[in-house]
């Protein structure tokens, strides 16, 4: 494996993402409030909160009631302090570790100030993440290979095909995917719950909504672990589906290692539901139309990024990674609905299919949906 | 080496560019709340620079054509001519004073950083350039500190007159650099429960010196580390030659 002289790559990400983070400390600090960027004005409450409340949405870099006063001078300390820490490890990338956890300390904290307009945020941590593993260089990283695989890059399923700790890279690969996850979700369902458990009195859901509150609950820590948990339950699950569909059909001679390792990267998409919690919208739509199409698109993306792994790794063309994709989906779809999400995970929304028949039906639809794609076809 | 060198020269740049620019800007601003610029669809702001000028402006969105008064004056003009002692603001000369030498002991380090032969000095440069933050943090502390009594001796603090109906600001509510008044009017809580009408804090010249000062803080350290670095002797074998990475790289790209 090649090795790089300098984390040039992580500093530069760690420092770009620690540059924005500055910008918006500074942004916020003189705005002595969250920046809000809404879809509209709010003429009066009944705008954003109620049955018949148009669509709005508003995006907050910031959260109010940190961020006020004297408190906006912590949030600039801190960036400037990462931007040091990004510099530091550059010229000295021996202490790297200590340095990359405290980068990945103080982005994570950066969303109280809006995280950089959430870019930094993700420069931070990937930036960071690259630099714990120098002086592996960073294109055989977990971080780059995460971006890779939300790329369809096909150069990463090459590379695990012979990597040698292709497995348990995946595996953190999936653990910090759902870190993330959880920690998104969560942070956006405490609130949802606060909206929607807010007496008629309360200015709890106007603060929330419009002004840019983010309730905190100690629970969250339950979601994230919960989450990670379970995530890698589904993900084993889905492997081994995926491995059997594929030496019972194609007759390949690939390890259940590798294509367990290519399901895992094949998650990062999902680590995109981190941005929930910056976003909301009118009421109506708070428990059901954001999540929805966040969790809808990440998902569909992680399905693509699959069946290019799968593909990949199979040595096998894309219809009939589509094909062994919609099977092995079919039967995964079926375990999802009767058993995973029967789990009981605080603070989280995932997709359900309900009622079962709607559940049956999609199913049967994958399952039939395979043949069109000769999967059944050895030649 | 050349590449963090330059790095740290564009921070100072970044740094200089900072204080030049606090420099023009406000330092402090007196404004309705967010919540209150929501609920009356209008903003309102005072912003009070180093040049002893108040600019005001008041923008009712409400209007089908939004309507925006603006107007700049002299501090003096907040005064009242039967004031006994009126405020003179002899403190803004003093901070813009301050953030001057604070620019100043600022372009050596960029200049330090960047120029090759210069380097050699820079050790000493190093010391201006803690100086610098040292200046800046007094200038903006000193304002904050300074303000509050000042502005609570004008007769005025607005040179618009407020929309009837909004809650009054007197000069005397103004106890600290940063604070908020409630609203009175009542319109504001039938949103809100005890939220601010009014808010006030240093502005963007404030906050861009005092980043300054810190971003001149995160150069010199980051600078007295590779002069620090560039000074050791090797450690272990010979292989491993000054630059200490390249010990754990055999096979470098």
């Amino acid at each position: 494996m090649t090795t790089e002289q300098k984390p040039r790559v992580a500093a530069l990400l760690s420092l770009t993402g620690a540059f924005l983070m500055f910008i918006n400390a500074l942004l916020v600090g003189i705005n002595n409030a969250p920046i809000i960027i809404s879809s509209g004005p709010v003429q009066s409450p009944s705008n954003v909160i109620g049955i018949n409340a148009p669509l709005w949405f508003r995006i907050s870099f910031g959260i109010r009631g940190l961020v006020e006063g004297s408190s906006s001078i912590i949030w600039i300390i801190a960036a400037i302090i990462t931007m040091y820490l990004a510099v530091r490890l550059y010229a000295r990338p021996l202490g790297r570790k200590g340095l990359c956890t405290m980068i990945v300390a103080l982005s994570i904290l950066s969303v109280v100030y809006g995280g950089g307009f959430v870019i930094g945020l993700i420069l931070g941590i990937l930036g960071a993440g690259m630099g714990y593993e120098w002086p592996t260089q960073h294109k055989n990283t977990i971080a780059y290979k995460m971006i890779m695989a939300m790329k369809f890059d096909s150069n990463l399923y090459e590379g695990l095909k012979t990597e040698k700790n292709a497995l348990r890279n995946a595996v953190y690969a999936l653990v910090l995917v759902n870190i993330l996850t959880g920690a998104g979700i969560g942070l956006y369902s405490i609130a949802v719950q606060r909206v929607l458990g807010a007496t008629a009195t309360s200015d709890l859901p106007f603060r929330i909504i419009v002004l840019g509150e983010l309730p905190f609950d100690i629970s969250i820590f339950s979601t994230i672990i919960i989450n990670v948990g379970l995530a890698i339950l589904k993900w084993f699950a889905l492997s081994f589906i995926i491995y059997l569909v594929a030496i019972a059909l194609l007759e390949r001679k690939q390890t259940f290692a590798k294509i367990a390792a290519a399901t895992a990267f094949a998650y990062a998409p999902v680590s995109l539901q981190l941005i929930m919690p910056f976003i909301f919208t009118s009421q109506p739509n708070l428990a059901t139309t954001w999540p929805l199409y966040l969790l809808v698109v990440t998902n569909i993306w992680m399905a693509l990024a699959l069946v290019k792994g799968i593909g990949q790794t199979l040595e096998t063309n894309l219809g009939k990674a589509l094909g062994i994709l919609s099977l092995s989906g079919a039967i995964y779809l079926l375990l999802y609905g009767l058993f995973f999400s029967t789990f009981d995970i605080p603070n989280i929304i995932r997709l359900t299919i309900q009622p079962q028949s709607a559940l049956l039906m999609l199913v049967s639809s994958l399952a039939i949906g395979s043949l069109l794609f000769e999967i059944y076809n050895k030649s | 080496m050349n590449r963090i060198y330059m790095l740290l020269s564009a921070l100072a740049l970044l740094s200089i560019f900072f204080i030049a620019a606090s420099i023009v800007l406000p330092w402090w601003t007196l404004q309705i709340s967010p919540e209150a610029r929501i609920i009356f669809n209008s903003d309102f702001r005072n912003d009070f620079n180093l040049f002893k000028t108040v600019s005001s402006s008041y923008t009712d969105n409400s209007l089908e054509e939004n309507a925006t008064t603006s107007i700049e004056v002299n501090l003096s003009n907040l005064t009242s001519p039967q004031q006994p002692n009126p405020p003179s603001f002899a403190f803004m000369d003093t901070t813009l004073q301050l953030t001057g030498a604070g620019l100043a002991l600022t372009i050596p380090i960029a200049i330090g950083a960047a120029v090759t032969r210069a380097r050699k000095y820079l050790r000493y440069i190093l010391t201006l350039g803690y100086i610098a933050a040292v200046i800046l943090v007094i200038s903006a502390f000193y304002f904050s500190q300074e303000l509050p009594t000042q502005v609570s001796g004008l007769s005025s603090i607005s040179p618009i007159d407020l929309p009837s109906g909004w809650t009054p600001i007197y000069p005397g509510d103004i106890a600290s650099a940063w604070g908020g008044k409630a609203d009175s009017s009542g319109q504001v809580s039938t949103w809100l429960k005890s939220n601010n009408f009014w808010t006030w804090q240093p502005s963007s010249g404030w906050f861009l010196a005092l980043s300054a000062a810190f971003l001149n803080v995160a150069a010199c350290v980051a600078i007295q580390m590779i002069i620090k670095r560039e000074q050791a002797p090797p450690k272990g074998s010979m292989a491993a030659g000054p630059d200490r990475t390249g010990a754990l790289n055999p096979e470098t790209s």
